[in-house]
């Protein structure tokens, strides 16, 4: 599974985007300008662009309700997405979704979803086509630990075995289903679970990039060689509330301050390239503030964009009426 | 009377509901959280909307019942612990999650008695968030009321105040039937006057909330807010209006509406949901076939638009019914001769 | 750089739109490092701190302790000792703070306080409070009874009570089970609800059964319809019997008042002598087919005076005329309960006969109620008749936005001087043009009127 210093570079690159496109919505939500449901993905980096930098352009991907980082990872257009977030005309919906609802179909992007284990069953009607199409690609569906509990998620599991479809479950556990303890949810583990469903499961550090990169790239293997569904069962944790503004009383105090001083994936991934002498950390920095610009234009440009009307309001119900 | 808001009403009847009746138990997601935390701090949540905060302390595990993210189940749940003798008090936190749990609220707990020759009861009540207003987009702003109150075999509440709040949920808990409570999320901050202890409000009566003789202006949930403005503007140029709050879908009122009608002869209906077998639609359908030879105008439908619940503040403030559009459509009711 | 910071109210979560400054632990001048405590704000959910996300030396807080402000005001700014006072005093003035109001696009920033929301059926307390002060009595020192615990007249009792008023009986009629309109009712009428049967829903007492029981009590009658604003009973005649108005009827009136008030009518007569076209009539009708009537030659030939006078076949709006290339005449027929005008089309280019057969079937037709929207649309003039009834002549009130419309009188026999110098006895009818004189003036009225006499007069003009 070696991986070019450029591929590295990219990886490390998304990487940083989530994180400070996350970070800086933390920063931003409570002023008040962003409207509604916001879910930060800081924190899990690894995991989106883990397996996303495995995908081919004609694969499929679904996200959940805390999706920026997978939209982000899948390449989905980050002024686009800080327009949609900001409820602008020119965001990637047009202003009508909102955080929770970012999609870009040209990406394979199928979409965040505010219903929580809504993706799964869809990113198998995705895998399906795929199947149908013959062109080797698969369809991934993001699942947190509380989606996992729910039953679109054993049905979609089942369906794919049984059809055989070229269907990549990732599972992410971050240890909170919404403020309720992983633990506590659910009986069993996710990996018996879904191997119980005749799915093998490749488990990673949802902390390590490089580990969530190779978990994801034998699932692959085994997905494009025409084996049915696999699984890539990744923890880690999320850095911020469930919502922007959830207290957060669920939490022991010093949790994630341990975790961002110990494990964190950013962190991690800049001491393994730096160590292995890949890059130095000038030239990551470099990177660090080419992203840093483009999230403070981001942010510049949404806070004054095009505000929607009730000609956006009024059409794409259907196609034609 | 205390002055609460609506969130504290409504815990305030779940405490003494559950205080009264030991059947009583409160289940579904974050109802109390924090189980499983690192905190080891229970009560973490007491609901997302703060609801059924301090029940898990007072009234303990067994009664006070957290669950993983499961809608289907946990209706199922409540389906299954009332036909065994418990009075479930469930809650989907959204609205919107019935869509995940519908089967067993309309194939299941709102046919039991019927299909089971009578002898089955289900008294569950299943409490859900609803309305737009907060730019919580399209999957969780929704208001579908309509929808459920449309299957036979529910009960359908729309609470407005938070004495009405704190009433109708006492009652939905000691009702035999299931009951679909709907509480709407931008009423919970608001404050109101609530009687303290035992408090009931029965369903199917309506209440009047002004007095008029020009049109009847019925409304339901948030939208008595807002109709209650238009009204009080119109009032102070002699245009008065009888505002009826129908608090319950199902049963309507059909008889608080119809009398109004016949004393004014002119319909304005507010309901924020969407246009299409709306509450305001079969309101309206009402007014045709129980109140024609009343009626001296039109009646008029003042609802959202046939769209899903948009995400921008902008587009949010459009969909939903303001106060000036019930105006407008007060005065157009008075316009016709 | 010397930067001005602005603090703003937070927004946490999905429901907030205000918070309570509960406490600053930074005081004006003094400073604070990123990560410190900078204010506690309070919801009526939680209550937490907001952490300085920059250094910075407090300059000025706008919210104090105790008070609430919305989210995205303005609460405090920070900045550099440097940063001059003036500077910061521009900074306030210009700050726009985000709206994050959850209300509806046209509301005022104080539309989430509301209205109150008590039921008007549960106003217990006015009458208490009333009654205590007439009597003087400590409402403190009394224990409320009520609905929701309110005190009500009878917790007052054994205190000088008032003679019983409307607002007793209101009060009282609150415990009884009553649907809202029956409470309504009864107040007005100064009904007592207590005892009566109620046949309502679950036997609420409902407005049907207040109302007869009000009949009983001799409070109230039973009037066509009981629109108590309408009813006036100190104006109307003892013995009068209201009859309200009919849908049609009241779009009557509501269309005669506009034209009658806003159209500036003129009134032109003419008189027609009808002897030929009643022998030529009647040698037509003899020959079988549709029997043609006086109206119906008149139909056609106003028909052909309209396309000799476009002017008159017209259309009339404040600002403008259109005239109308064919004469669409709307024929008034009386039915039972008002007046409607079907519209006979192109009158000018049909023959006698035609015009016979339409217009027995729009009357037919009309006064079965059969006639569909269509056909009541789009007159450009209308011909009223009014001949059967014996009447001599009368001015009619313009059909809007019709320019014109012509009365026709009955038949009359009069004595007029022969060529001859000889008394001739003739028949004779009136028509009355009323004319819309923003558009048609006097002399075109006239116009139309000769032409329309020829005609009339010379009836074999109008088999061509």
């Amino acid at each position: 599974m070696q991986q070019s210093p450029d591929q590295i570079r990219q990886a490390y690159r998304q990487m940083r985007l989530i994180r400070e496109f996350e970070e800086r919505l933390h920063v931003e939500n409570p002023k008040g300008e962003i409207a509604g449901f916001t879910h930060l993905y800081s924190g899990q980096e690894a995991i989106a662009v883990g397996v996303c930098e495995n995908l081919r352009e004609t694969d499929y991907i679904i996200s959940t309700h805390r999706g920026h980082g997978h939209c982000l990872a899948r390449g989905c257009d980050p002024k686009g997405m800080m327009h949609e977030i900001y409820g602008r005309a020119d965001g990637l919906c047009k202003g009508r979704g909102g955080s929770m609802h970012i999609a870009d179909l040209t990406k394979g992007m199928l979409g965040a979803n505010g219903i929580v284990g809504a993706g799964q069953p869809i990113a198998v009607g995705a895998a399906l086509a795929c199947k149908a199409r013959g062109d080797g690609s698969v369809s991934v569906s993001f699942t947190g630990d509380g989606a996992s509990n729910q039953g679109t998620v054993f049905e979609a599991m089942n369906m794919a075995v049984v059809l055989k479809l070229p269907k990549l479950f990732v599972l992410e556990n971050n240890g909170y289903s919404e403020h309720t303890g992983a633990s506590y949810g659910i009986g069993s583990d996710l990996k018996t679970r879904t191997e119980a469903f005749g799915i093998p499961v490749w488990e990673a550090d949802g902390f390590d990039y490089f580990s969530v990169y190779e978990a994801a790239a034998k699932a692959l293997e085994y997905i494009r060689a025409g084996n049915g569904p696999a699984a890539v069962l990744a923890v880690a944790t999320r850095y911020f509330g469930h919502f922007e503004g959830d207290p957060q009383n669920y939490r022991a105090k010093d949790e994630v301050k341990n975790f961002r001083e110990t494990v964190d994936a950013l962190k991690q991934i800049r001491e393994k390239v730096t160590g292995a002498g890949i890059f130095t950390v000038e030239e990551l920095d470099a990177i660090d503030a080419e992203v840093l610009a483009l999230i403070d234009a981001s942010v510049e440009s949404a806070r004054t964009g095009p505000v929607p009307g009730a000609d956006i309001l009024l059409s794409d119900v259907y196609i034609d009426y | 009377m205390a002055e609460l808001t609506m969130r504290d009403a409504l815990n305030q009847a779940l405490h003494q509901e559950m205080e009264r009746d030991p059947r009583v138990i409160v289940i579904g997601e974050d109802v109390s959280g924090g189980a499983g935390g690192t905190s080891g701090k229970r009560d973490a949540a007491g609901g997302i909307f703060g609801v059924t905060k301090g029940l898990l302390p007072r009234f303990g595990e067994a009664r006070v019942i957290d669950t993983p993210i499961s809608e289907s189940a946990i209706v199922g749940l409540a389906n299954g612990a009332a036909l065994a003798g418990m009075r479930p008090v469930a809650e989907l936190m959204f609205a919107d999650f019935v869509g995940v749990s519908l089967d067993q609220i309309f194939n299941q707990m709102a046919k039991f008695r019927y299909m089971f020759g009578g002898k089955a009861q289900t008294p569950v009540v299943l409490r859900m968030a609803m309305g737009a207003g907060m730019n919580a987009a399209a999957q969780h702003s929704q208001t579908i009321y309509p929808m459920l109150s449309a299957i036979p075999g529910l009960k359908v509440a729309v609470p407005s105040t938070p004495a009405d709040a704190k009433g109708m949920l006492a009652a939905a808990i000691r009702d035999d039937d299931p009951v679909i409570f709907f509480e709407h999320k931008a009423l919970y901050s608001r404050k109101g006057d609530v009687p303290e202890g035992e408090y009931l409000v029965p369903f199917g009566e309506a209440a009047l909330l002004r007095q008029g003789r020009d049109v009847t202006v019925v409304a339901i949930g948030r939208m008595v807010h807002f109709a209650a403005k238009a009204v009080d503007k119109l009032a102070a140029e002699g245009i008065t209006c009888d505002l009826i709050d129908m608090r319950t879908t199902s049963p309507i009122d059909e008889e608080a509406i119809l009398e109004s009608l016949s004393q004014t002869g002119r319909l304005v209906v507010v309901d924020e949901s969407n246009p299409i077998c709306s509450i305001a639609s079969e309101i309206a359908s009402m007014a045709a076939t129980k109140g024609f030879h009343d009626l001296r105008a039109p009646v008029q439908k003042i609802t959202a638009p046939h769209t899903p619940v948009p995400f921008a503040r902008e587009l949010e403030r459009i969909y939903v019914p303001s106060p000036n559009d019930i105006e407008a459509a007060i005065r157009a009711v008075m316009k016709e001769v | 750089m010397s930067r001005i910071i602005a603090i703003t109210l937070p927004k946490w979560g999905l429901e907030m739109s205000e918070g309570t400054v509960t406490s600053w632990h930074v005081a004006e001048g003094q400073s604070a490092e990123k990560g410190d405590d900078l204010v506690d704000i309070e919801t009526d959910k939680i209550v937490n701190s907001v952490e300085l996300d920059q250094s910075g030396t407090m300059r000025r807080i706008l919210v104090p302790e105790g008070e609430v402000a919305p989210v995205g005001a303005l609460i405090a700014v920070m900045a550099d000792p440097s940063v001059d006072d003036g500077a910061i005093d521009a900074f306030i003035a210009e700050f726009k703070p985000v709206d994050a109001s959850f209300e509806p696009s046209d509301q005022d920033a104080d539309a989430q306080a509301g209205a109150a929301l008590e039921p008007v059926d549960v106003r217990a307390t006015p009458l208490a409070k009333r009654v205590a002060e007439q009597t003087g009595v400590d409402l403190a020192s009394v224990s409320g009874s009520g609905h929701r615990g309110k005190i009500v007249r009878d917790d007052l009792a054994g205190t000088a009570v008032p003679a019983r008023s409307i607002e007793q009986i209101q009060a009282e009629n609150e415990s009884v089970h009553a649907s809202p309109i029956a409470r309504k009712f009864a107040g007005e009428v100064g009904l007592e609800l207590a005892g009566i049967t109620g046949h309502g829903r679950k036997g609420r007492v409902s407005l049907a059964d207040a109302e007869e029981a009000a009949i009983r009590a001799g409070l109230w009658k039973r009037s066509a319809r009981v629109t108590q604003h309408e009813a006036d009973p100190v104006m109307a005649a003892k013995d009068g019997v209201e009859q309200p108005f009919t849908g049609m009827r009241k779009s009557i009136a509501k269309a005669l008042v506009v034209s009658k008030q806003t159209v500036p009518h003129f009134y032109t007569t003419v008189d027609l002598r009808i002897d030929a076209l009643t022998d030529l009539r009647k040698a037509l009708n003899r020959a079988g087919g549709a029997k043609i009537s006086v109206n119906d030659f008149l139909i056609r030939a106003c028909g052909l005076a309209l396309s000799e006078h476009p002017g008159v076949n017209v259309h009339v709006s404040d600002n403008m005329v259109t005239l109308f290339p064919r004469a669409d005449i709307s024929v008034a027929v009386s039915i039972d309960g008002g007046l409607i005008t079907p519209v006979l089309r192109d009158a000018g280019n049909r023959g006698l006969r035609d015009i016979a057969a339409s217009a027995a079937d729009l009357a037919a037709r009309a006064r079965a109620r059969e006639l569909t929207a269509d056909e009541l649309k789009g007159g450009t003039f209308t011909v009223s008749n009014l001949g059967m009834f014996g009447v001599r002549e009368f001015d009619a009130i313009i059909n809007p936005p019709q320019g014109a419309i012509l009365a026709v009188g009955g038949a009359r026999r009069e004595a007029v001087e022969g060529a001859a110098g000889d008394v001739q006895f003739v028949t004779m009818i009136s028509a009355t043009l009323s004319a819309d004189h923003r558009a048609i003036d006097g002399a075109l009225a006239a116009q139309f009127l000769t032409t329309l006499r020829e005609l009339i007069e010379d009836p074999m003009r109008l088999l061509s």
